[in-house]
Formats: structure tokens, C-alpha cells, sequence
């Protein structure tokens, strides 16, 4: 018998929820919606989701984020085989671009964290610059780098647009306590008492993805007096 | 139970004689009743009151850019998406591959990641027919397989009837309702004081 997978579908996961409940297939899209939201809810709010983008950078020294960008953790340039960490410098402003000229990410690279597979220089470029243009989708980086070839390491939504959603298996839990959480406190019917239920349900498949995730006691204890809420990544 | 024996059992028990014909309407219409009250708080395993249709062709209406099929025979309404319909699959096809939705859903969900991602193609009800959302394979399917449940009504009389267990009592009884609101048939009903 072959192992089970360790990252799953979000299909999967609501299909799982479906099997638990005893439910058909009625509705599996509002389902789905709900378990997506919830999904990129974990992954802004809980969840260290880093994803890495590979692009080419225009002719005016700009390229396109992916639409699951949310907040970004480093944009490395390759020199020569070598991938050189730029700054960060707010005040870059973007530059106009023919919509037809700005090149689309060109490509996820699937791992989530690339640090093991890809060697950065610790040393920082000391030319290069970078800003991110949430709006307006771009990233603009400062010192000539027309044709190179850039890694974007960003936060994830993990919802792609386009395509299939991929959860890691760890989280099935607590993406079918959310969804039943939000069922249950959408309804009117639903006395208080049983909504209370379904949160801590939800709060407690939480915590023990926390658990799993994190090896030190002493996390878990942060969980409990920050109430669930993690702090962001880390740059 | 072939449905010709159950309209003739119920046609013996009646204590008003009706033609055989309007009994049967009857009968549709208090097994509509006894689905609705035995399913509508918990849709459990409903199977046994399902048939299949297969082989039912998938239409492109141009002018609404619209795949759909339709309804091989009328449904018993249920209280949730799909209505009746149970499931729906390619004629050879197994898995989540349609999945009801309300109409109104569809409008909603227009611009949701839902409606971009992979997943089952949607349908709904409209005007008679299954609606299909133009999402995945449904351009290269042209034959469905349609579980639903159809009407006591489309039944030959030669084809099994199930009713829910523990519901028998509660047929005739509605049957006996239905029938005593009908006007004797020697009678006529014109509204005219001098008929006789």
C-alpha cells in the first residue's frame, strides 16, 4: 500500500470534511470558498507559508509578483550563479511600464523554502535595491539589472490564481474545524452555546498544529498568553 | 411493490371511489408529501427512491454560451442544491465531478477564487433543465448519467415503488385527505343552485 501524501488538495481536504459530516456533494462550492478563505486566513495570520517565485526582470527594470503575494521576505538576484540578497529601500517608486513589456513570474519554484537547495550570499548587494508595489502587482528594483534573473521570497496566500490548491496535510484539521466553525456562526439557528463549541474546536485544532510545528514548550506557553495569534515572519 | 399494485391497494382501503387516473395523481402528490417530511431535516441514504438515467445529452446553447441537458423526467423536489438531483457524472465517470449549487450562488462565487481554481463543473435547475457551469472538461463531455428522484407520476405502473419505512399509514391517510376534498363524481360541481 502506498503512503499517504503529505500535502494534499484543498479538494481533498473539503471531500475529508464531507466524509466526516455525511453530507453529498450539494453546495461543494460555497464549501470550497469558505475552506479556501480560511485557508489563506491561516497562512496571512498563522502559518509561515514562504513560497519562492523565479522571474526575468524588464526593460525597465521591473517584474510582475504572483497574485498569492502578500508580504515579501527577500528578492535575490543571480550574478553570475550566485544569488545576492538586494535591499530594501521604500522610496523606489515605480516606474510607468507597457503592460505588455512587464514579464509575469515566470515560474513557483514548488519547494516552499529554498534556503537548503539554493546558496545566498550573506553579504548583501551593495547596488542593488528593491521595492514592492503591492497594488500595483511590481516589484522594482534600483541598479541595472534589465534581463536578469530574480527569486522572490514572499508570503503566501497559498491560493494560486489559477490552477489547484495545495494544503499541507497538517492542516487538514484545522481547515475542517473552520469550516464548520463558520457554518455553525453563520447560522441563525445555531444557538450561542453550540458556536462557542465549534470556535474552540477550531482554536484547539490550532494549537495543535502549533504543537506540531514547534518543538519548544516554551511556544506553546506564548500560544496560550497570545491567545493563538502568532507574530509575522521574520525577515 | 409494482406502482399498479400500490394504487390498486390504496383504491381498495379508500373510503371514497375515485377514478383510478386522479388516484394516481393522488397518490404523486401525498408521495411528493412523504419524501419532503421524511428527508427535509436530515437528507440520510436515499438510494432506494433514485434511478439512473444515463446517455443524456449535453446541449451548447449559443445564445447564452450555456451547456445544459435536459430533465429526463420530472423530480421530487428536495430542500437543497441540485433539488432532486442527486448526482451527475459522465456516463462512464466516477468522483466529485458535478456538484450542485444554487443559481444565486453563481453569481456570487463569479470572481472567487472558486470560480477560477480546478474543481467539479456546477449545475443547477432552470426552466426544466440542468444548467451546467462552463468550467472544466464540460466542453468535451457529451453524455451524462443523472441520478434523481423522479415523480410517482413518470413511473410506468410496472416499476417498483418504495415508500420511506414507517409511512404507509401516513400515504393513505394523505391519499383519504386528497380524496375527500374532491366533489362526489355523480354530482355536478357548476355552481348553478338548480342543478341537481
Amino acid at each position: 500500500m502506498a503512503d499517504t501524501s503529505g500535502i494534499v488538495t484543498i479538494d481533498y481536504v473539503l471531500k475529508s470534511f464531507l466524509n466526516l459530516k455525511g453530507w453529498g456533494t450539494a453546495d461543494y462550492d460555497r464549501y470550497k470558498q469558505i475552506m479556501i478563505e480560511g485557508f489563506s486566513d491561516l497562512n496571512v495570520f498563522h502559518t509561515d507559508y514562504v513560497q519562492t517565485v523565479q522571474a526575468t526582470v524588464n526593460s525597465v527594470n521591473q517584474f510582475r509578483i504572483p497574485s498569492d503575494y502578500i508580504d515579501w521576505v527577500g528578492v535575490e538576484i543571480d550574478l553570475n550563479g550566485e544569488y545576492w540578497p538586494l535591499d530594501h529601500n521604500k522610496k523606489l517608486i515605480i516606474e510607468p511600464f507597457n503592460e505588455a513589456d512587464t514579464i509575469v513570474h515566470e515560474d513557483h519554484l514548488n519547494v516552499p523554502d529554498q534556503e537548503g537547495n539554493r546558496y545566498t550570499a550573506t553579504r548583501r548587494n551593495q547596488y542593488g535595491q528593491f521595492n514592492i508595489d503591492k497594488e500595483a502587482r511590481v516589484c522594482m528594483l534600483k541598479g541595472d539589472y534589465r534581463g536578469y534573473t530574480v527569486y522572490l521570497k514572499y508570503m503566501s496566500s497559498g491560493v494560486p490564481g489559477e490552477g489547484i490548491v495545495y494544503v499541507p496535510r497538517e492542516l487538514r484539521m484545522t481547515l475542517t474545524t473552520y469550516l464548520e466553525w463558520q457554518l455553525k456562526e453563520m447560522n441563525d439557528m445555531v444557538s450561542m452555546g453550540v458556536k462557542m463549541r465549534a470556535e474552540q474546536q477550531h482554536g484547539r485544532a490550532l494549537v495543535e498544529y502549533y504543537e506540531w510545528k514547534d518543538q519548544l514548550t516554551g511556544k506553546e506557553f506564548l500560544d496560550l498568553f497570545r491567545n493563538g495569534i502568532q507574530q509575522g515572519i521574520k525577515r | 411493490m409494482k406502482k399498479i399494485e400500490l394504487i390498486e391497494s390504496i383504491n381498495e382501503q379508500l373510503p371514497i371511489k375515485v377514478n383510478l387516473k386522479v388516484l394516481a395523481l393522488f397518490i404523486g402528490r401525498a408521495f411528493n408529501q412523504i419524501i419532503y417530511d421524511t428527508f427535509r431535516k436530515k437528507l440520510t441514504s436515499m438510494d432506494i427512491f433514485t434511478r439512473v438515467y444515463k446517455d443524456i445529452d449535453v446541449s451548447f446553447d449559443s445564445d447564452t454560451d450555456t451547456y445544459y441537458s435536459v430533465l429526463p423526467v420530472q423530480i421530487v423536489q428536495l430542500p437543497q442544491s441540485g433539488d432532486g438531483i442527486m448526482s451527475i457524472h459522465s456516463n462512464k465517470g466516477r468522483g466529485v465531478e458535478f456538484a450542485a449549487k444554487k443559481s444565486s450562488s453563481r453569481d456570487i462565487h463569479s470572481g472567487m477564487e472558486v470560480d477560477v481554481l480546478d474543481g467539479p463543473i456546477p449545475f443547477w435547475i432552470e426552466d426544466g433543465k440542468v444548467m451546467y457551469e462552463t468550467r472544466g472538461g464540460i466542453t468535451t463531455i457529451d453524455k451524462v448519467r443523472i441520478q434523481l428522484i423522479p415523480e410517482f407520476m413518470v413511473l410506468d405502473m410496472m416499476d417498483d415503488i418504495h415508500i420511506p419505512s414507517g409511512q404507509d399509514e401516513r400515504l393513505l391517510e394523505l391519499v383519504t385527505q386528497f380524496a375527500g376534498q374532491t366533489p362526489p363524481s355523480k354530482e355536478i360541481n357548476d355552481g348553478n343552485v338548480k342543478t341537481k
